[in-house]
């Protein structure tokens, strides 16, 4: 995505001093603009229908209905819509549940400021973007069952970077037709319909229980 | 497993979550706004722009000073030195007067009746106001 181009922002949090911070933080980005603010599930619905925000940056945990029945409810609502969750809590059935709600990012609120508007840029493009902090247990599998090879497990992290496929493309010196053969068996194996679904259920896999 | 048992497990497994939530709600997120903050004075410092950064980074310390105070009174409430040193009805009057501090609320207290409670009893006593305050600063009236 250019830079000139402008990405509106809705924040949804119920901690009024979180979204202080962070209207404050996206204030030099001028392809930026906050263009709504909620503090709980419902009005963030309700805003998103409204004002139409290229995407909502949602916490979770929200009185009322909470950040991932708001995600569900706004993609009912508004099908194209981004949702990017900004949340403390980094427990990987929260981040499974975030993704397979519908959203598109998973950041973790004490991110580098680099991370949230990568992700914010990312998520408003259409991508999936999830906190490089916490994919690093994506490339192993459960068990040691290794249902991807190690090439595609590289690119599925790359996905979850928010890497369009001609940029994986650059990164591993190969063809784009050859990422979307990569992808393609990615998501057969891992019985997933996109990206992001592939995403959260490589984490799911993942998972020790 | 006997049933005392398992309600104190219970029991113990919801205070935990309590404490967890309590910590997450606040400092977690007094801290979630401090980074950005900081980020964003750091932003504006590249910027040149040395008043703007002046002005968000003493919004900042305010925030960061409402943090402490919030984990201090955390921290307090879980198990306060005035329950043990100087009994329950010293312990509820500094909760409550903790609790209407700075709100300009204001809160009658009648324990001058109050028995003389065991310290399982004076701690259980004490628990239970510290959450119902709690319960109504958070949230207001039911």
């Amino acid at each position: 995505m250019a830079e000139t181009e402008e990405i509106t922002v809705l924040l949804a949090d119920d901690h009024e001093v979180v979204r202080e911070g962070l209207r404050l933080a996206l204030l030099r980005s001028s392809h930026i603009r906050v263009v709504g603010e909620a503090s709980d599930g419902e009005t963030a619905v309700q805003l998103v229908e409204r004002r139409r925000p290229d995407i909502v940056v949602m916490d979770l945990r929200m009185p009322t209905m909470d950040g991932i029945e708001a995600t569900e409810e706004i993609l009912k609502r508004v099908p194209d819509a981004k949702v990017l969750i900004f949340t403390a809590y980094s427990e990987r059935a929260l981040l499974q549940r975030g993704l397979e709600s519908g959203a598109k990012g998973y950041v973790l609120k004490e991110a580098p400021h680099e991370t949230l508007l990568r992700a914010i840029e990312k998520v408003a493009a259409g991508d999936t973007f999830v906190d490089p902090s916490l994919i690093p247990s994506l490339a192993t599998g459960r068990d040691g069952q290794e249902i991807l090879t190690a090439r595609e497990r590289e690119i599925l992290q790359l996905l979850a970077d928010g890497m369009s496929n001609a940029e994986v493309a650059t990164r591993l010196f190969i063809s784009q037709e050859t990422v979307k053969s990569h992808v393609r068996h990615i998501l057969a194996k891992l019985e997933a319909e996109t990206r992001t679904q592939a995403v959260a259920i490589a984490l799911r896999e993942a998972m020790i229980d | 497993m006997s049933d005392p048992l398992r309600e104190r497990l219970l029991a113990e497994r919801d205070e935990r979550r309590r404490i967890a939530e309590l910590v997450h709600d606040g400092p977690v997120q007094y801290l979630s706004a401090l980074i950005q903050m900081v980020e964003a004075v750091v932003q504006s410092l590249d910027a040149d722009d040395a008043p703007g950064a002046r002005a968000i980074a003493i919004r900042a310390l305010e925030v960061a000073r409402e943090g402490a105070v919030e984990l201090r009174e955390i921290v307090q409430g879980l198990e306060p030195r005035t329950l043990h040193e100087l009994g329950v009805i010293a312990a509820l009057e500094e909760l409550a007067m903790r609790a209407v501090g700075s709100r300009g609320a204001k809160l009658e207290l009648d324990l001058a009746s109050a028995p003389a409670l065991g310290e399982g009893a004076s701690s259980g006593l004490y628990q239970v106001a510290r959450e119902t305050l709690d319960q109504v600063v958070r949230r207001g009236p039911p």
